[in-house]
């Protein structure tokens, strides 16, 4: 007999609080030197890729008890491209009624935090704004935590603009910037600089353009002016077809600008710096939740996270596969703790880990 | 001689210049920045040249990566700047090469398949030329309508990469995210496509401007695609095979004479050929020197002999 959710959730949270005799009703962070013993357990399935389905009830039910918050990716994981991938919403609101933390951490640099807080709420998902962390508003926070008071040169899209503005960081217009006549004409008549550009950050950009590449390579030619890459995914996710991502724009940028970018997003742990260092997460008791493993697996690598991988995206069993024999001590760090299908296969075993707790 | 350092030879004794110019027996010389600047001959570039190939009898190729002119137009050029020449077949560009490339290839059948340029109208014009028929060069291309819209559009019909055997990357000012997105969709569609790049030049410096190269384009391209592209200009040594496999060429006897130590000379290198680096172009004898002392590379990237400008061998010739 199934309860109503609400009384269930209820339930749930007292029976945990019983269970756990000796501890704080709520598991947080702040109880790190408690739960050592429990994260021990987390690392018995440390980057062996164990299917979750194929494991014991009561070992899913240990394995759940052994992370407090949760930093899941969006694209691939949740939803692809407009819609919830099927038990996401579900399973990420459960786990919240648990009584975990959670965060969806995005590369996709085309929209603002409330733009993807009302997509995630329009699709079902119970978040709110602190629960998001995005390459756009981890860009604007990086510049301003570094006192940034330049221009930013941005080949990028108004999720970019919109959260400098934000933090009163004044930037160039977004949108095309084509050839507006020969290149001669371009060069002698049309091709304006401005003088106090100090940064130029490269996303997510369908109006990418050869005057864009021209003004990037020119302001990078100052070592000062700074280059930064809101991520590096290759090919933006999209189900059916191969296009390219923030990644490609950032490569045609860095070949002819001759410099690196530093890079914002995943697998750069800098995303994650201000909740670890806030104390928001305990990294041994956090799960990340990805479909790309170059990307979501490392940082939860990088990060000290436990890490899942969904086969509802990007990366399959059978590369993880291909890691596991490989010799390239890079390639060991692609290999997640568990996996699942999808995201929304975990859902069986957190209803039955309630049933079980009566 | 030495192959240890750089050797100016004007600091040589005229004798040992003399000896140096029997150690080779064919030239093949960069174009832009060591025997022209654009429409404008570097002076005694030709005469020395012209009287390499009457008085000594050496052959003389010219080469270049510049991939906005056909092979016939740079002919025309060097026949306008006074360099003696007996047909285009002298000439080693990359819109040629590609042609050569396409050609001899088992995958591609010029009948059947057309050519997707990212590039400008001299790759239509060289491969028109060929019989190939290509599509795509010289035009711009701006997204009007979402982008998501455009690649359902665009791509989800077979049509767009039907029949399609090569992707061909140039010089484009026109450059966008839908030429990106179509040699992507093209390239990932057809696993047996071709895919060329003229030159992967970074980037062009100018006093005030820094102006992306080919090399630009093309990473973007090779980045979302996942596959890299065949360069069809210097450093390639696979620019030199026509002329191994069609003149007996021996590369020991071949001087490459060029401006650029990281195309030029690493070109020579790589075909095992001799190198004469010329200072009228971005690398003078005291660059050279700088980099030289700089660099921990255990082989670093050194010609054989300097010389200020290709004119200055006039006096010994």
């Amino acid at each position: 007999m199934l309860l109503p959710r609400f009384t269930l959730n209820k339930l749930l949270v007292r029976c945990l609080n019983l269970t756990m005799a000796g501890r704080n009703s709520q598991l947080t962070p702040s109880n790190r030197s408690s739960s050592q013993s429990r994260s021990s357990n987390s690392k018995q399935f440390k980057q062996t890729c164990t299917q979750l389905l194929d494991l014991p009830p009561a070992k899913v039910t240990e394995w759940l008890q052994s992370f407090d918050a949760v930093i899941s990716d969006c694209d691939g994981v949740l939803w692809v491209y407009g819609k919830a991938i099927e038990g996401s919403v579900d399973v990420m609101n459960q786990l919240k009624s648990m009584g975990k933390s959670i965060y969806f951490c995005t590369n996709n640099s085309t929209k603002t935090r409330s733009e993807l807080l009302v997509k995630g709420v329009e699709l079902g998902f119970n978040i709110d704004q602190n629960s998001i962390i995005s390459t756009a508003h981890a860009t604007a926070a990086y510049l301003k935590q570094r006192n940034f008071n330049k221009r930013v040169y941005v080949i990028g899209s108004t999720g970019i603009t919109q959260e400098l503005d934000a933090v009163g960081i004044k930037h160039t217009d977004v949108g095309p910037d084509p050839m507006p006549g020969s290149l001669n004409e371009f060069m002698t008549q049309h091709l304006k600089l401005d003088t106090d550009i100090g940064a130029v950050v490269v996303g997510f950009d369908e109006h990418f353009s050869f005057p864009k590449m021209t003004k990037a390579a020119t302001y990078l030619n100052d070592k000062k002016c700074l280059f930064i890459a809101t991520n590096t995914d290759e090919r933006f996710p999209m189900p059916t077809h191969v296009v390219p991502g923030s990644g490609s724009f950032v490569r045609a940028i860095q070949t002819c600008a001759e410099r690196e970018p530093f890079i914002i997003g995943k697998p750069n742990p800098a995303i994650c710096e201000q909740l670890i260092r806030a104390n928001k997460v305990n990294p041994a008791r956090t799960l990340m939740i990805g479909d790309r493993a170059n990307t979501d697996i490392l940082l939860g690598y990088n990060c000290g996270f436990q890490t899942l991988l969904v086969g509802s995206g990007i990366h399959q069993l059978s590369d993880v596969e291909q890691w596991k024999k490989s010799n390239n001590p890079e390639d060991k760090k692609l290999i997640p703790d568990v996996y699942l299908p999808k995201l929304g296969d975990l859902l069986p075993a957190l209803l039955t880990d309630r049933a079980n707790i009566y | 001689m030495s192959k240890a350092g750089v050797v100016n030879l004007l600091d040589l004794p005229p004798l040992q210049v003399t000896g140096w110019l029997q150690t080779f027996d064919t030239v093949i010389s960069d174009c832009d920045a060591t025997l022209w600047h654009d429409d404008v001959a570097i002076p005694g570039a030709a005469d020395v040249l012209n009287l390499l190939q009457r008085r000594f009898g050496k052959r003389v190729y010219l080469i270049t990566n510049n991939g906005t002119k056909t092979r016939q137009e740079i002919f025309e050029r060097s026949q306008r700047l006074g360099f003696e020449l007996a047909s285009e077949a002298q000439i080693i560009s990359p819109t040629s090469t590609i042609v050569n490339y396409l050609r001899q290839s088992d995958k591609f059948d010029g009948k059947k398949q057309r050519v997707y340029v990212v590039g400008n109208a001299a790759i239509e014009r060289e491969l028109s030329g060929a019989g190939i028929e290509s599509f795509g060069a010289g035009k711009p291309e701006q997204l009007d309508i979402k982008w998501q819209d455009f690649v359902e559009r665009e791509f989800s019909t077979p049509t767009a990469a039907v029949d399609v055997g090569a992707v061909v990357v140039g010089w484009d000012e026109h450059y966008s995210y839908c030429k990106m997105a179509r040699a992507c969709h093209i390239l990932t569609a057809n696993p047996d496509c071709a895919f060329l790049t003229t030159n992967k030049d970074a980037v062009h410096k100018y006093p005030a401007y820094h102006i992306p190269g080919t090399g630009a384009f093309v990473a973007g391209i090779e980045a979302c695609a996942e596959r890299e592209a065949l360069e069809m200009g210097k450093p390639n040594p696979l620019v030199l095979e026509p002329l191994l496999k069609g003149s007996a060429l021996d590369v020991k006897r071949t001087l490459m004479v060029g401006d650029c130590l990281k195309i030029d000379v690493s070109f020579a290198r790589n075909c095992g050929m001799q190198s004469l680096l010329v200072g009228t172009g971005s690398y003078q004898l005291e660059t050279l020197h700088a980099l030289q002392a700089d660099s921990s590379a255990s082989n670093p990237l050194v010609p054989d002999v300097y010389l200020p400008k290709l004119g200055d061998l006039l006096p010994y010739i």
